[in-house]
C-alpha cells in the first residue's frame, strides 16, 4: 500500500509550482474582475506550452503520456496559485465530457484541438432552468444560456440540451452572439450567450446519455476538487502566518484560543478533504466502480474546505483581509465559483445520500432475517 | 498512489480473517452493543477471546516472540486490527495494558520484569490501568499532586487517583507521581508501576452518566513500592509519560467507529418496516455531510497507515482522528434521536436491538470528547504543534510546584 503520490508526480508538482510562480496570478485575476476577460492570456499561453490540456489523454489523441494522477497534482498547485486560465472549465469539465464521446467524431477532432490549446471549452448544462432558456429543433439552438469565463474565453461549448441530449457549439457559428450584461459585483465573470436557430453538432442522445454524462461528471468533480483543495490549503497556510506575525493586546493573535481552535477546525477540514480527495485521484485512475460517491466525496468535502478557508483566512487578516489588494477576496470569490461549478453542493450531496441509502437498503435486506434470528436467541 | 496488500499481506489478512471468522464471538459482542446482554458478559468473553489469541499465536502480533508476539511487522498488526474491528469491543478490557502500558514497560523495566509481565499482559492474564488523572489535574496533568516520598530502596506513595478505566479489574497499573514538588510542575514528575492489590491501595467504582461502570476512583494510603518498580530515571516521569500517550495516539488513532453505517441501516430498517416513518431530504442532506467526514476520516487514516509502512512515524497530526470521531459520532445520534421525535420502536425486537445503539453512542459520545485529551485540548495541540501558532501564555509553567496555584489552593 502506498497511498500517496510518486516522487514522479512530485516533480511534475515542482514544475507546474515553479511556472505559475513566474506569472503574477493575483494581479491577472483583479484585471480579470475589472473586465479585461483575455487577462489570463500569458499564464494560459505557458499552461498550454507545458501540455497541461494535453495530459491524461490517450495518445492518439495527442496525450502527452501523463496520467489522471498527474492532472490532480496540477490541479491542487492551479488552485493554489489562483491562476486566472480556463483549466478548470476546458481541461476538467468540458474536455472530460467530450472524452467520453471520443470514439466518433465530431468529438476527436475538437479534442486534438483543445488539448493543444488553440481552442478552449466550456460546459453549460441548459436543463438549469435560471441560467438558461434554450429552444432546440433539430440542430438548431434559440434563446440564451450562461457562460463563465476564467481566464480567457471559450471558442466552444459542450452543451447539454433541454432534453438532455448533448452538442457541441462553435460560439463563431452564424447565429450566435455574445454579451456582457453586468451583475453588480459578480463573483467571477460571465457571459450570455444569445443564439437565433444556432448550428448544433449532435454528440449522444437518449437515456444513456444522460447515464454516461454523470459518470463523466464524477471525473471533473475530482479534478476541480484538487483545484479546491490546493486554495483551501493556500488560505490556511496565509491566514496561520498572518495570525503568527500579527499582534494585539501584547501578544501574537495565534495565541488566541479563539483564533488558535478555529484555525485547527480549518486544518482539520482540509486533512478530511485531502483525504477524500486522495481517494477520488485513486477512483478516477483505477476507474473505480465507486467512482461516482468518490468524486461526490472529493467534491463536496473539497468545497466546504475552501469556502471555510476561505471565510476564515479573511477574518484572521481583520480589516486588511477586506482590501481589493489584499488576496483574501480572491480566494472567497474562487471558493464560491468553483463550488457552483459543477451544479452546487446540494446536487453532489443528494447524490452521496441517494448511493449510500441504496447501499444500506441492500445491507437491510440481507441483515434482517440474520438480526431476527439474533434477537430471538437471546 | 494504491490501497492494495503486497501479496505477502494479502495472504497475511486471508489467513487472520478465516481464524477470526472461526473463533470469534460476534453474537456475544452484537448482544453487547444492542444492550441484550450485561457489560459483565462482555468482559468474560474479553478474557476467552484474548485466551484463544494468545494460545494461537495471534496476541499482540508485533511483539517480540520472548513476551508473547509473533515479531510480526507493524503492517501485520494493522491489518489484524482491522480483520478484527467488528469484535473490537473485546479489547476494551486489554487496550490500556497492551497499546500504553506495555510499551512504557518494554522501553523502561528490567528484562526480569519484562520477562514476567509482557507475556502475561499478551495473554490477558495480567489486566493493566493507567493512574494519571487527579481530582485536580486531567487536561493539565503535570499538576497532579499524588505524593511518592523515598523510603530506604522503597517509595512510600500517598494521594488519590480518578477516572482510572478498568482499575476494578486491574491486577497492575503504570503511576504518575510528584517526586518533588519544589520544582517547576513537569520537572518534579517520577512513574512507577504497581500492584493493584499492594496494601494501601483502595479501589472505589464511579457510576458514569451512561450508567455503565468503567472508570474508578484510586485511593493511596502509605502505599510502599520497591524501587525497582520505577520507571525511568527519578524526576524524568514526564518524558516517560510522552511516551505512554503516544502510543494512546497509535494505538486509538487508527480507527474509531462513528456509528454511522449502523444509525444510517436503522433508519433505512424503519423506512423498510411498513411503519409508514420516512427520514425525509433533511436527514439526507446531513447523511451527506456526515459521509464527507467519515470517509474522510477512514482515508485520512489510510495516509498515515502508509506512512507507517513506508517507515515513517506518525506525528501530532494523528490527532484529529479522535477529534473528528467524537463530534461526529454525537452529531449522528443527536440529529437521529431529533428525527424519531422521541418515538422508541418497542413492537420490533430486531428494530429495538437497532434502536438501542442509538442510545449508547447518544450516552457515550460525550466521554470520547473527553477522555486521552479533550477537543479543546487536541485543538491545542494542532494549532500549537501542527501549524506552529505561539503558545498560550502559561502562568504556572516556571514557578515551583509548591509556589504556583496548588499552593493558593492548599
Ligand atoms: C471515560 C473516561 C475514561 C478515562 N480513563 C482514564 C484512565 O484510564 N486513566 C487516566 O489517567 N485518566 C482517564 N480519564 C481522564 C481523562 O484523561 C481526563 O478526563 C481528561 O484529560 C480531561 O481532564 P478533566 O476531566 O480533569 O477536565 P479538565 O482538565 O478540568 O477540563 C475541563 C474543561 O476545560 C477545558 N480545558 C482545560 N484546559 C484547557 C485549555 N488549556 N484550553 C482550553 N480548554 C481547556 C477542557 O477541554 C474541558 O472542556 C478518563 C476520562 C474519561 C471521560
Amino acid at each position: 500500500m502506498n497511498f500517496d503520490f510518486s516522487e514522479d508526480q512530485a516533480l511534475v508538482r515542482e514544475q507546474v509550482r515553479r511556472l505559475l510562480h513566474s506569472h503574477a496570478c493575483p494581479e491577472m485575476v483583479r484585471a480579470l474582475l475589472e473586465g479585461d476577460l483575455q487577462a489570463g492570456q500569458p499564464a494560459w499561453q505557458d499552461i498550454c506550452e507545458m501540455g497541461v490540456p494535453a495530459t491524461a489523454l490517450p495518445e492518439a489523441l495527442g496525450g502527452n503520456g501523463l496520467g489522471y494522477l498527474d492532472l490532480c497534482v496540477i490541479a491542487e498547485e492551479l488552485g493554489a496559485a489562483l491562476v486566472p486560465a480556463p483549466v478548470a472549465l476546458s481541461r476538467f469539465v468540458a474536455m472530460e465530457v467530450l472524452l467520453g464521446f471520443a470514439e466518433a467524431e465530431p468529438g476527436a477532432a475538437f479534442l486534438q484541438k483543445l488539448a493543444e490549446g488553440r481552442s478552449i471549452a466550456a460546459f453549460a448544462d441548459c436543463r438549469r432552468p435560471l441560467s438558461a432558456n434554450v429552444q432546440i429543433e433539430g440542430h438548431t439552438a434559440s434563446g440564451w444560456f450562461s457562460l463563465p469565463v476564467d481566464g480567457m474565453p471559450a471558442d466552444l461549448v459542450v452543451m447539454v440540451g433541454p432534453g438532455g441530449a448533448l452538442f457541441l457549439l462553435e460560439l463563431d457559428a452564424a447565429g450566435v452572439a455574445i454579451e456582457s450584461r453586468p451583475l453588480r459585483d459578480p463573483s467571477w465573470p460571465e457571459q450570455a450567450v444569445i443564439l437565433d436557430s444556432a448550428a448544433l453538432l449532435p454528440l449522444a442522445a437518449g437515456p444513456e446519455a444522460g447515464e454516461k454524462l454523470d459518470g463523466l461528471l464524477a471525473r471533473s468533480a475530482v479534478l476541480v476538487a484538487f483545484q479546491q483543495l490546493g486554495g483551501a490549503q493556500r488560505c490556511l497556510d496565509d491566514a496561520v502566518a498572518y495570525a503568527k506575525e500579527r499582534t494585539a493586546f501584547g501578544r501574537e493573535i495565534g495565541s488566541f484560543q479563539a483564533l488558535k481552535h478555529m484555525l485547527a477546525d480549518l486544518y482539520v477540514s482540509v486533512e478530511l478533504a485531502r483525504s477524500n480527495c486522495y481517494h477520488g485521484a485513486w477512483a478516477l485512475m483505477s476507474d473505480a466502480p465507486d467512482l461516482e460517491l468518490a468524486g461526490a466525496l472529493a467534491h463536496v468535502s473539497a468545497a466546504n474546505a475552501y469556502l471555510a478557508c476561505a471565510k476564515g483566512n479573511l477574518q484572521v487578516h481583520g480589516a486588511m483581509g477586506f482590501t481589493w489588494d489584499v488576496d483574501c477576496h480572491l480566494h472567497y470569490r474562487r471558493a464560491l465559483w468553483l463550488s457552483g461549478l459543477l451544479g452546487g453542493r446540494q446536487a453532489w450531496k443528494q447524490l452521496i445520500a441517494r448511493t449510500l441509502r441504496d447501499e444500506a437498503a441492500g445491507r437491510i435486506a440481507e441483515a434482517d432475517i440474520a438480526g431476527q434470528e439474533l434477537a430471538d436467541g437471546l | 498512489m494504491d490501497f492494495e496488500d503486497s501479496p505477502q499481506e494479502a495472504e497475511f489478512r486471508a489467513e487472520a480473517r478465516e481464524w477470526i471468522a472461526r473463533h470469534a464471538p460476534f453474537d456475544l459482542v452484537k448482544a453487547f452493543r444492542s444492550g441484550l446482554c450485561a457489560r459483565s458478559d462482555l468482559v468474560t468473553g474479553a478474557r476467552d477471546w484474548q485466551r484463544k489469541k494468545f494460545e494461537a499465536g495471534w496476541a499482540c502480533l508485533h511483539w517480540p516472540k520472548a513476551y508473547g508476539g509473533r515479531d510480526a511487522a507493524v503492517m501485520e498488526k494493522i491489518i489484524w486490527d482491522q480483520e478484527e474491528a467488528p469484535v473490537g469491543a473485546l479489547n476494551e478490557l486489554v487496550l490500556i495494558g497492551q497499546g500504553m502500558c506495555a510499551p512504557t514497560l518494554m522501553h523502561y523495566a528490567n528484562d526480569a520484569q519484562k520477562a514476567r509481565h509482557l507475556p502475561r499482559i499478551a495473554s490477558g492474564d495480567e489486566i493493566w490501568c493507567q493512574m494519571f488523572s487527579e481530582p485536580s489535574a486531567g487536561s493539565d496533568l503535570a499538576g497532579l499532586r499524588t505524593r511518592a516520598e523515598p523510603d530506604g530502596d522503597d517509595w512510600i506513595l500517598n494521594g488519590q487517583k480518578i477516572w482510572t478505566s478498568w482499575a476494578h479489574e486491574a491486577d497492575f497499573g503504570i503511576i504518575l507521581t510528584r517526586s518533588d514538588p519544589s520544582v517547576p510542575k513537569h520537572r518534579g514528575l517520577t512513574m512507577f508501576y504497581l500492584d493493584m492489590r499492594a496494601p494501601g491501595v483502595e479501589v472505589r467504582p464511579i457510576r458514569q452518566a451512561n450508567g455503565d461502570t468503567v472508570f474508578n476512583e484510586v485511593f493511596l494510603t502509605d502505599v510502599r513500592i520497591p524501587d525497582a518498580q520505577r520507571l525511568g530515571e527519578v524526576n524524568q516521569g514526564w518524558r516517560v509519560s510522552l511516551t505512554t500517550l503516544m502510543n494512546e495516539r497509535m494505538s486509538i488513532g487508527s480507527g474509531i467507529p462513528t456509528g454511522l453505517p449502523e444509525i444510517l441501516d436503522y433508519v433505512t430498517a424503519l423506512e423498510a418496516s411498513g411503519s409508514g416513518f420516512s427520514a425525509g431530504a433533511a436527514f439526507d442532506d446531513k447523511l451527506a455531510d456526515w459521509a464527507c467526514r467519515a470517509n474522510g476520516l477512514k482515508y485520512t487514516s489510510a495516509r498515515l497507515i502508509s506512512a507507517l509502512s513506508q517507515g515513517r512515524e506518525p506525528g501530532p497530526e494523528a490527532s484529529i482522528g479522535k477529534l473528528v470521531a467524537g463530534e461526529l459520532m454525537q452529531d449522528i445520534a443527536i440529529e437521529t434521536w431529533d428525527l424519531l421525535g422521541g418515538q422508541v420502536p418497542h413492537g420490533d425486537a430486531s428494530l429495538r436491538a437497532r434502536h438501542s445503539l442509538v442510545h449508547s453512542v447518544l450516552m457515550r459520545s460525550p466521554a470520547v470528547r473527553i477522555e486521552g485529551g479533550s477537543d479543546e485540548i487536541l485543538r491545542n495541540i494542532i494549532g500549537e504543534r501542527v501549524l506552529g501558532l505561539p503558545a498560550e501564555p502559561r502562568a504556572d509553567k516556571h514557578l515551583a510546584f509548591n509556589a504556583g496555584p496548588a499552593k493558593a489552593a492548599n
